[in-house]
């Protein structure tokens, strides 16, 4: 990544256009000149270069600087290695795998859980039956229980208490609609069933990834159930960081669902990763690019979703130390087209002392266990700025843009990775997408399959 | 139950010095088998535990069995920095966000606001029961190889 010093330097002439539409001159030339570069809309004076040989011309080397990523464990004091999951039974594990093992960490009741499963195919309950007695050990059986049911109807589907359905693939094809209505029916802010396609699960029996597939499904399990499966120790003594465990985090997406209508949900989290609730909103919006239309529904969505918070505030008597926005991708591009900059300060109505405003996307590569800052500015009421950070197991960065009401701008980069580990429907460690964002979407891509 | 009972009153009568009436050969063997217990336990929240106790034994013995304890303590919790300084500060409220940072913050010390907040950790989770050990209210749990005869110490 490279930082152009002016950019009315022989590189480019654009004196007098605005900073983008000089980048984007930039970037031509240096197309032009068999150098591919992309910029940052927030900071166009920043550029990403692929670097296909390693050399770069002499004159690219006198007009531009190399801002040089560092890894990530200087810049915070830890990685996403370092963090240890604490289950039931005084027992900490080094992987969130380890749940298949281990009792879960905190459960709403101390008795046995039941899960009623709902199989299309005797041979689906079979495989799932296998799996469960070949991988998960007794002290976590003899805490949970799997139910075998035979699905006479999909209607069978519609009922109370946590279930797991092992569908057929074609009849979750076929049935799309019913089960889309189903399944968003079954939300509060997390819904309490679980689809398998059987299919995938009798291809999962025999290979490596069998006890993989059961750690996850297992986690998910007793999340729905309303469980902890592990608590997420953050190896930290920065008083900052230390705000993540008791944030309340506001996953926020947005989904198209007609020609000039959007649908925004908002899922709220704690930061153990129990969701506490939902709130959801209708938005008039234009074009591809989905800009609001009117900035009043914003502030609308932003004053359902403050009282929310202060509901969950009255019923656990419990003071967040931050309120963390977690926003995806079209959900942001939605604010940035419509407000440009001045979008926190709808979001500031949450709480104007501890409020961190994040989205996070896929971007480029800049090499494992990095991060860089791409830029940082002071705004009125915080800090405002761009990170890039790629963990171990990316391929590529995640671009972390954010907003922040306090001093410290690594907080957003270690709220990424905090987040990340609170996922417990996908143990992967090559999971992208942060659970709240997650649970929102998933919830908007059922409600909007079942219209 | 002998073992919280015996607990309770053994910190009561600590806290009321009455510790000279506790076998102090007793008090040394007990932190000489916890403290080879430490050495070999990996696992973070036992060793708070197992510090727990032996913070209990500590103090009823006194004199150079305490001294040892203070010493060996931030090393032993991970606390100290590489240029010596203790990387806890005690009137950080935050610390008791994390509850592992709280149990060994609390060890160091002794706030009584820690204390209050250990109270209010959530029943049943691991970090609740050690908790309990540090307050004086219950045994080195069984998953960290509970408490052995050396320190059945007869209150």
């Amino acid at each position: 990544m490279v930082r152009a010093p002016t950019l009315e330097s022989e590189i480019a002439f654009c004196y007098e256009v605005k900073a983008v539409e000089c980048a984007k001159e930039v970037k031509r030339l240096l197309s032009r000149n068999g150098i591919e570069a992309n910029f940052f809309s927030e900071y166009p004076d920043v550029y990403v270069i692929g670097l296909n040989d390693g050399n770069l011309p002499e004159w690219f080397l006198k007009s531009f600087s190399e801002i040089k990523p560092r890894s990530v464990r200087e810049v915070l004091g830890f990685d996403e290695g370092d963090l240890r999951y604490r289950f039931g039974n005084m027992v900490q594990g080094k992987s969130p795998y380890d749940v298949r093992k281990r009792k879960p960490y905190w459960c709403p009741a101390l008795r046995r859980l039941s899960i009623e499963v709902y199989y299309e195919r005797p041979k689906y309950w079979k495989a799932l039956e296998r799996l469960f007695y070949k991988h998960v050990d007794g002290v976590v059986r003899e805490f949970v229980e799997l139910v075998p049911r035979s699905l006479k109807d999909i209607w069978d589907l519609d009922r109370g208490g946590v279930k797991l359905a092992l569908l057929d693939g074609k009849t979750l094809k076929s049935k799309l609609r019913e089960i889309a209505e189903i399944k968003s029916r079954s939300y509060n802010g997390l819904s309490t069933l679980q689809l398998v396609n059987g299919d995938t699960l009798l291809g999962v029996v025999g290979g490596r990834e069998e006890k993989y597939y059961i750690a996850n499904l297992l986690s998910g399990l007793l999340f729905r159930s309303g469980c902890i499966p592990y608590y997420v120790e953050l190896p930290t003594t920065r008083s900052e960081y230390l705000k993540l465990p008791r944030a309340l985090y506001v996953g926020v997406g947005l989904k198209k669902v007609g020609e000039e209508y959007a649908k925004g949900i908002a899922v709220l989290m704690t930061g153990l990763g129990y969701v506490v609730g939902y709130v959801d909103k209708d938005f008039h919006i234009r074009g591809r690019s989905m800009e609001f239309l009117k900035e009043g529904e914003l502030e609308e969505f932003v004053d359902s979703i403050k009282e929310a918070l202060e509901r969950y505030r009255n019923n656990t008597h419990a003071e967040p130390d931050l309120i963390v926005v977690v926003r995806s991708r079209k959900f942001h591009d939605a604010e940035w087209e419509t407000l440009r900059r001045n979008f926190a300060r709808h979001w500031l109505r949450l709480s104007s002392k501890g409020l961190l405003l994040m989205s996070s996307y896929n971007y480029k590569e800049i090499g494992p266990s990095r991060a860089v800052e791409v830029g940082r500015t002071r705004v009125d009421g915080g800090l405002h700025g761009v990170w890039l950070v790629q963990l171990s197991y990316f391929n590529s960065a995640v671009k972390v843009s954010y907003f922040y009401t306090g001093d410290d701008a690594t907080l957003p980069l270690a709220a990424y990775i905090y987040l990340r580990s609170l996922d417990f429907t996908s143990l992967t460690q090559n999971r992208t997408s942060l659970p709240p964002v997650k649970y929102a979407r998933n919830y908007l891509k059922w409600m909007y399959l079942s219209q | 139950m002998f073992g919280l009972w015996c607990t309770r009153q053994y910190r009561k009568t600590v806290m009321r010095g009455l510790s000279h009436l506790f076998d102090r050969g007793l008090l040394e063997t007990c932190f000489r088998e916890l403290a080879t217990r430490l050495r070999r336990e990996e696992d973070e929240l036992c060793r708070v535990a197992l510090l727990g106790w032996m913070d209990f034994v500590a103090r009823a013995h006194g004199g150079e069995l305490y001294r040892q304890f203070k010493e060996l303590l931030p090393n032993a919790l991970g606390l100290r920095r590489s240029d010596g300084s203790v990387l806890i500060n005690c009137r950080e409220k935050l610390i008791c966000n994390e509850p592992l940072l709280c149990l060994k913050a609390y060890l160091f010390c002794k706030k009584r606001w820690m204390e209050k907040k250990l109270r209010s950790l959530a029943a049943g989770t691991p970090y609740a029961e050690v908790a309990r050990v540090l307050l004086g209210e219950g045994d080195i749990p069984e998953e960290c190889g509970g408490r052995s005869e050396n320190c059945a110490i007869k209150c």
